[in-house]
């Protein structure tokens, strides 16, 4: 094991201990469920960087071929959306105790994030039609571009334009001033964290694609 | 000017082969209309509010654009014709000259749809502009998407619902926006309201096709 990945798993290790034991200051409504925040929020910044790796490397293999890019977009896709329905989870349990209610049609955020993940699980139904692995790559490399350019305008632009609870909009700002300044000191470890567990994640699960392949050709 | 000759002769050879058959007409206008009928006689539409009327029929056009949407690399693809048009054309004349036929026919179905729709439903349009750029720009979003998907069916092994599942997910920011511009036309009428959405929809449009010209390219090589 690599040293990043010990660093990563005392790093992460101490993070999580940190989150559940820092005294937090008493914010209404939100109370203790505030620690909610260092698992929520990086979820989906993990999840951006995710997508964008794998957009980088469907653009990668247009241009170059190499089916390794492939594997590294695919690896990338499927790891931002393990991040993705992590970030869905953590949110709908903070809205079930700030909001009442695990899920609510009333928040454009929730509703459309999900949507925003369909588009990457419609990415792997579009690459389980197609047999062929070099126009599987190339064609669900096209469908990718697609999807990360589309994605915003789920995730970020029409949110904006509607009536919402959720933090970000308007009126309610996500981080400021009155959110209490304990909080960012575990906030940021955590993103770091997080984000360094989705290249660990990405790294095995694109080291068993390159095995796959390996012993197909010696099946073969 | 070669370029817009193949792409007019793209869109000419679309429009004669719909002459031919007007299979696609047919059928769509068919399915739209047994679905507006379905739609509106089971949950009593008429008592709706405006919010969930313009939701509901930007559904059924929806569906409607997307059973006549996935046909057009399709057909090429089952005579095996699509060959043929990569020599005659390149490959953005082609994705260019397809594009432009089927914003037209889309323009022309969402206009029927919505000529049945306010007949049957008793809407009143406020706003005659802003249902227009709605309408242009919808069906210039939605040709824009499913020119795209559609040629990415084309090569695919195993295609049942495989269509929609790609199209729809690409294509519900456009369906949220129309449905506001659109609700926004049958009460206020003024477009000065949703200003922001005609800008995201001009946005999205814009994406859409840009991404469409500079990746169409990769969606026709080594077709065979």
């Amino acid at each position: 094991m690599k040293l990043w990945k010990w660093l990563t798993a005392v790093w992460l290790t101490g993070v999580l201990v940190a989150g559940f034991l820092i005294p937090l200051p008493r914010i209404p409504i939100l109370e203790e469920s505030a620690r909610n925040l260092f698992l929520h929020v990086p979820m989906w910044f993990t999840m951006m960087v995710m997508f964008g790796i794998a957009f980088w490397y469907s653009i990668r293999f247009l241009n170059h071929g190499n089916l390794q890019n492939d594997h590294a977009a695919s690896s990338a896709t499927a790891t931002g959306l393990i991040f993705g329905l992590s970030g869905l989870i953590t949110g709908s349990v903070w809205a079930r105790f700030t909001w009442g209610t695990w899920w609510t049609f009333a928040e454009p955020r929730m509703n459309l994030a999900a949507m925003s993940m369909l588009i990457f699980v419609a990415y792997f139904i579009l690459r389980s039609a197609i047999d062929d692995p070099e126009k599987r790559a190339r064609i669900s490399a096209v469908y990718n571009i697609f999807g990360v350019v589309t994605a915003p305008f789920l995730l970020y632009i029409i949110p904006r334009q509607l009536p919402s609870l959720h933090p970000g909009a308007e009126g309610n700002p996500a981080f400021s001033e009155i959110t209490a300044p304990e909080l960012r000191y575990v906030f940021y470890p955590a993103v770091v964290g997080f984000i360094a567990l989705a290249f660990w994640i990405y790294d095995v699960v694109k080291r068993t694609k390159k095995l796959e392949e390996i012993s197909q050709q010696w099946n073969t | 000017m070669h370029y817009l000759q193949s792409i007019l002769a793209i869109f000419h050879k679309e429009w004669r082969e719909e002459k031919r058959t007007r299979f696609a007409v047919t059928s769509v206008l068919a399915f739209t209309a047994s679905a507006l009928l379905v739609m509106i006689f089971s949950i009593r539409a008429q008592y709706l509010d405006p919010t969930p009327k313009s939701g509901l029929m930007w559904i059924v056009l929806l569906f409607a654009s997307l059973t006549a949407g996935a046909g057009s690399f399709l057909r090429e693809r089952d005579r095996n014709t699509l060959l043929l048009l990569t020599i005659h054309a390149k490959p953005l004349a082609i994705y260019l000259g397809k594009l432009l036929y089927n914003t037209a026919f889309l323009c022309g179905l969402l206009l029927i749809t919505l000529i049945l729709y306010t007949f049957l439903l008793d809407v009143a349009i406020v706003g005659i502009l802003s249902l227009v750029i709605t309408l242009i720009t919808a069906s210039i979003g939605l040709a824009g998407v499913m020119t795209i998907t559609s040629a990415m069916i084309a090569q695919a092994d195993r295609k049942g619902a495989l269509f929609s599942v790609l199209s729809i997910p690409l294509l519900v920011p456009l369906i949220l926006l129309v449905t506001r511009t659109t609700r926004d036309a049958f009460i206020t009428g003024n477009p000065e309201q949703v200003l922001s959405d005609y800008m995201a929809l001009t946005g999205f449009c814009g994406v859409v096709i840009t991404l469409g010209v500079l990746l169409f390219d990769y969606l026709l090589t080594a077709e065979g």
